[in-house]
């Protein structure tokens, strides 16, 4: 099995959200429960159980990197590596006053990846409290973007003021 | 404190719970975080973190409220503080500040201290020389005790160790000295039972206990003496001369190996974390006699140590003992056999205390722990059921009564030099062979007219003062020791 993270490149980048990555890795558990438990099923029978998306992105990185599909070993090990760097992404939660579109989440996505590279994800969490902008809290740092909170200053500066 | 929102506006940094055990808990984030530094949870407990990783912060929590995993945490950028004062005279109060009984509502003190402070330095520390009274012949007469002393009581469990410290913090507290009294994961009714004979001996506004008990969360109850320590500190920064009695260490110990084996520490003997010494240590440094702007102030400290079927070498009793000045040992075969207090003055140390007595004190200390050596001696051998000659004989009566001079009941005071003149006239009427026993009525009414009646008082505080020797304050009984009584018990 090739140890080459970059042949996982593709597949990690599409990852963008908290909730993708959760749901990629049960897909993984059931890919690999699939195989513990039933040893006589072939590895295409397994992929069908899975969502289309990530069968076909699993498939074309083997074609791709000409590794043999058909081994369960090698997929496996791939399985298992694959886990592992999902689950070592670090998380950006942000806390907006609106459930974001897809392509806004993409966009966001982008933005941090051109920004700070790659390996991270985002962790959504919609809160109307905010008003407007955001809170981002990342690496246990807390910065809050949020329109409530200037309100709340321009408040305490005209309260301090008397006004 | 601020709350949660106001750290997190401050601090702009937030830490999230991911392991809880108990009364520690596991937290992601916070990167700045310094250890013993005070954290909030959005619930509104409070924690200080005791260590961290590059990823994880180990936090203990004052607090029995189960912990979810995700609650948001943040630092507050301080150390742990408490409110001092002397609002707090009087009152129970919890190592935090707050007060356990309800009629506490009066206010709390403004001014705070750090809890976790160092212990003063050497330039700042003056040689023990004031004597220190405890109300109790025993220890007074032969194992003296000096202001600034760090003094062990030690001793199996119901050998009147407790009946001993209220002995003492009732003479500090009649003589104005502050006292400072932590009970450490005691039973609550052990705490009102205290608190009780504070206000019936009307002593209580020298007092402030600082309390936890035995179903309180671990963190707090590992802070008492810490706290206690900073409210001794600062009254002694106020100017006044402080008791401060730790009951008890074995018990903190105990918890602080808990929090340690919580926290993945790795164990010791007896299972104790291998920084036991230095947190016991680093307690007791903080004690002493201390030449502060207000003059020559001491921190007098008595902790209690538990001891089991009288084993003075187990790990913390024998930790305790050496960073203390001496100890008290009260032995339970001493207290089967009916003595007050139960110490054992062959087992018992004062490193320091003797150094603060006069000539005479001395000389007294001297022939009565000569006396009671010879007459012990002379007790083993009598087991033997070898036949006595009439002075062993002799020795050996003598030898009781002056043990039974040496008895007192419980919460009795008597002062030091009430003690002097009332060991010399019985040590006057031993020799002559007259032995007039005082009932604890007699007693008790000598005590009361020599704290009331101020000429009879400064009489004899005159003679003692004026007396160099035990021999001279014998020959002076002679002469005037029938008068002083009769006034003493009129």
């Amino acid at each position: 099995m090739k140890k080459d993270v970059l042949i996982y490149y593709d597949l990690i980048t599409s990852l963008k959200t908290t909730l993708e990555v959760e749901g990629f890795i049960s897909e993984i558990d059931t890919l690999m429960l699939t195989f513990f438990n039933n040893k006589g099923k072939t590895i295409k029978d397994a992929l069908c159980l899975i969502s289309n998306d990530y069968a076909e992105k699993i498939t074309q990185i083997f074609a791709k990197n000409s590794l043999d599909i058909n081994n369960k070993d090698t997929f496996t090990d791939f399985l298992k590596i694959l886990k592992d760097l999902i689950q070592k992404l670090k998380v950006i939660k942000l806390i907006l006053a609106f459930d974001p579109s897809k392509k806004t989440t993409e966009k966001l996505h982008s933005f941090v990846k051109e920004t700070i590279g790659i390996g991270y994800i985002l962790d959504i969490e919609v809160s109307q409290d905010v008003l407007a902008g955001a809170i981002v809290v990342f690496d246990g740092k807390y910065k809050d973007f949020s329109l409530r909170k200037k309100i709340e200053e321009a408040f305490k500066t005209k309260m301090d003021l008397g006004l | 404190m601020k709350n949660f929102k106001f750290y997190l506006d401050l601090t702009s940094e937030i830490g999230f719970v991911e392991e809880s055990a108990n009364s520690i808990v596991y937290v992601s984030g916070l990167p700045k975080v310094k250890t013993n530094e005070v954290v909030i949870f959005e619930t509104g407990i409070m924690g200080i973190a005791l260590s961290f990783t590059s990823d994880i912060v180990e936090i203990l929590v004052f607090s029995k409220d189960p912990m979810s995993h995700g609650t948001k945490v943040v630092r507050t950028d301080e150390c742990l503080k408490i409110p001092v004062g002397k609002e707090l005279l009087g009152r129970i109060v919890d190592p935090l500040g707050n007060p356990l009984t309800a009629i506490d509502s009066c206010k709390k003190p403004i001014t705070t201290r750090e809890i976790d402070s160092l212990a003063s330095g050497i330039v700042s520390r003056k040689t023990i020389t004031r004597p220190f009274e405890t109300g109790v012949p025993i220890v007074d007469l032969i194992m003296p005790l000096g202001y600034g002393q760090r003094e062990l009581i030690i001793g199996d469990r119901k050998t009147g160790k407790t009946t001993f410290i209220m002995q003492a913090l009732l003479t500090q507290a009649k003589q104005k000295h502050i006292c400072v009294y932590a009970a450490i994961g005691k039973r609550r009714l052990d705490i009102k039972d205290a608190e009780g004979f504070f206000k019936k001996n009307g002593i209580s506004d020298q007092i402030v206990t600082v309390a936890t008990g035995f179903d309180d969360p671990i963190g707090m109850s590992f802070l008492v003496p810490f706290s206690a320590m900073t409210i001794c500190e600062y009254f002694r920064d106020e100017g006044y001369d402080v008791l401060l009695i730790l009951d008890d260490l074995t018990t903190h110990a105990k918890f602080y190996r808990e929090i340690s084996l919580l926290g993945k520490r790795f164990p010791g003997r007896n299972s104790y974390p291998g920084d036991m010494f230095y947190t016991h240590a680093k307690l007791l440094e903080r004690a002493g006699n201390f030449n502060t702007p207000k003059g020559e102030k001491a921190i007098t400290c008595l902790p209690i140590v538990e001891t089991i079927q009288g084993d003075l070498s187990g790990y913390i009793q024998t930790n305790i003992m050496s960073m203390t000045d001496g100890h008290l040992y009260f032995d339970s075969d001493l207290f089967a056999k009916g003595r007050r207090p139960a110490v054992n003055p062959f087992l018992s140390v004062t490193r320091v205390g003797r150094q603060t007595q006069s000539t005479l004190k001395r000389d007294i200390n001297r022939e009565i722990l000569s006396f009671l050596t010879i007459s012990e001696k002379m007790q083993n051998f009598s087991h033997f059921g070898a036949e006595l000659t009439e002075s062993s004989k002799i020795t050996l009566q003598i030898g009781e009564k002056v043990i039974k001079f040496l008895d007192q009941g419980p919460s009795v005071s008597m002062p030091i030099n009430l003690q002097i003149l009332l060991f010399s006239v019985f040590w006057k009427n031993v020799s002559q062979n007259r032995y007039i026993e005082s009932s604890e009525n007699e007693i008790k009414k000598m005590i009361e007219t020599y704290k009331t009646n101020l000429s009879v008082q400064k009489m004899i505080d005159q003679i003692i003062m004026e007396t160099k020797t035990f021999n001279n304050m014998l020959g002076l009984v002679e002469k005037q020791g029938e008068q002083l009584l009769s006034k003493l018990k009129s």
